[in-house]
Order: C-alpha cells, then sequence, then structure tokens
C-alpha cells in the first residue's frame, strides 16, 4: 500500500523539477532538456554538432578554386584535401587548336574535361589534339565538398 | 575553417597553378604533397597566372612586357 508521501517521491523522481540539467537518462524535465540542446539545438550550430539544426546548416564543407595553364595533355593540378566521392567540380576553360587545309588555318576551341579526380589531385585532358600552332588555354576548376 | 591563397611554382617562379580554398586542411599538410621541383608560396589577392615568383624578394613581380 503506497502512501501520499511515495507517490510524491515518485512523481519527484520522474518528473524532475526545471532545473534539471540535460540527461538522456534523467527525468522527464532532463530528457526535454537533453532533445532540446543535444538533439535539435539552435541556430548557432554546425554540421558537426551533429544536431537537427546543425544538419539544417550549410552542407558545404569545403570550397576551392585552382587556376592553371596546362602545358600538356593530360595535366594534373594539387588541390587541397577533400573527399572525392562528396564533391562537385566546375570545370571552365578552353585552349585554342588550329587545322589547316593547306590554303587556310582553322582555329577551334579545344575543350578539357577532367579525366582524373582523387582526394588531392585534379587531371584534366583535352578532347582535341591542338596540332602545332594551338595554345592550352588558363582553365579555372572549382571544388566543393558536401558532407 | 580558413581561407588559403597560395600559388605552386616551378624552380624559376613560373606560377604553375593558383590555388584559393575554404579548407580545414593546414598549409604545411599541403606542403608536403608538392612533387620535387615545385614549391608552395602563399600570395595575396593581386596574383595572376603572368606573375612570376622572385625567390630572392619573396615575392610576386609581373614580367615587363
Amino acid at each position: 500500500m503506497f502512501g501520499i508521501e511515495e507517490i510524491l517521491s515518485w512523481i519527484r523522481r520522474q518528473v524532475g523539477l526545471r532545473t534539471d540539467t540535460a540527461d538522456a537518462a534523467g527525468s522527464l524535465h532532463a530528457k526535454v532538456k537533453n532533445v532540446a540542446d543535444n538533439k535539435i539545438g539552435d541556430s548557432a550550430d554546425v554540421r558537426a554538432d551533429n544536431t537537427v539544426m546543425g544538419w539544417l546548416a550549410t552542407k558545404v564543407k569545403s570550397w576551392q578554386r585552382v587556376t592553371f595553364s596546362p602545358d600538356n595533355s593530360p595535366y594534373t593540378v594539387n588541390i587541397t584535401s577533400v573527399t572525392s566521392s562528396k564533391c562537385l567540380v566546375f570545370l571552365n576553360g578552353a585552349g585554342r587548336g588550329s587545322t589547316s587545309d593547306g590554303s587556310y588555318t582553322y582555329y577551334f576551341a579545344a575543350h578539357y574535361y577532367i579525366s582524373g579526380f582523387t582526394n588531392t589531385q585534379l587531371t584534366v585532358a583535352l578532347s582535341y589534339s591542338l596540332a602545332s600552332s594551338g595554345t592550352y588555354g588558363i582553365l579555372s576548376a572549382i571544388i566543393v565538398e558536401l558532407y | 575553417m580558413q581561407f588559403l591563397r597560395f600559388t605552386i611554382t616551378d624552380s624559376d617562379g613560373n606560377i604553375l597553378q593558383i590555388n584559393e580554398a575554404y579548407t580545414t586542411e593546414k598549409l604545411e599538410d599541403i606542403q608536403k604533397r608538392i612533387p620535387a621541383g615545385k614549391q608552395l608560396v602563399e600570395y595575396g589577392p593581386e596574383v595572376t597566372m603572368r606573375h612570376k615568383y622572385n625567390a630572392v624578394k619573396k615575392e610576386f613581380e609581373l614580367p615587363e612586357e
């Protein structure tokens, strides 16, 4: 047979006090505070905090741009370390190729494609041969790494 | 997270590539991956592919036309 004191004691233990600290195994107050502080978080949280608000923050882990002028094809540049499987890569720029029919020389844009991409290097190659009077041009690549 | 600006030049100071990055990687860790005969040099925002690094003055210069 429980008396009123036992019942009040059980309620205090289970519900707790509004000043209880966050604790996943604590009272109801402590559990609620744990969810608010450590699971939901606030607008200042970043992705690494692993809270809901942190996950709603930017999905971008790192960003970089590399500008270069190839002197060969394929051509490799060094990048700051990324997880290549989680990256978006934007490549811009072209070389100038030429061809001749004997009387005239015709010029065309020789575009590059990404022929290799590792965690620390980006390799590009030409889609067409430049021929002797061609120029390799200047390229820029922007690499956006996501979490 | 930090913002890095650096170039990789050949032994004559010619710029091979210009890098800008928001990254957590440290410059000294990138330096370790640079192939022999090349060097990593930090730069200001004014550097272009036409600049050349003067290792004696430790600054980038624009060669005269």
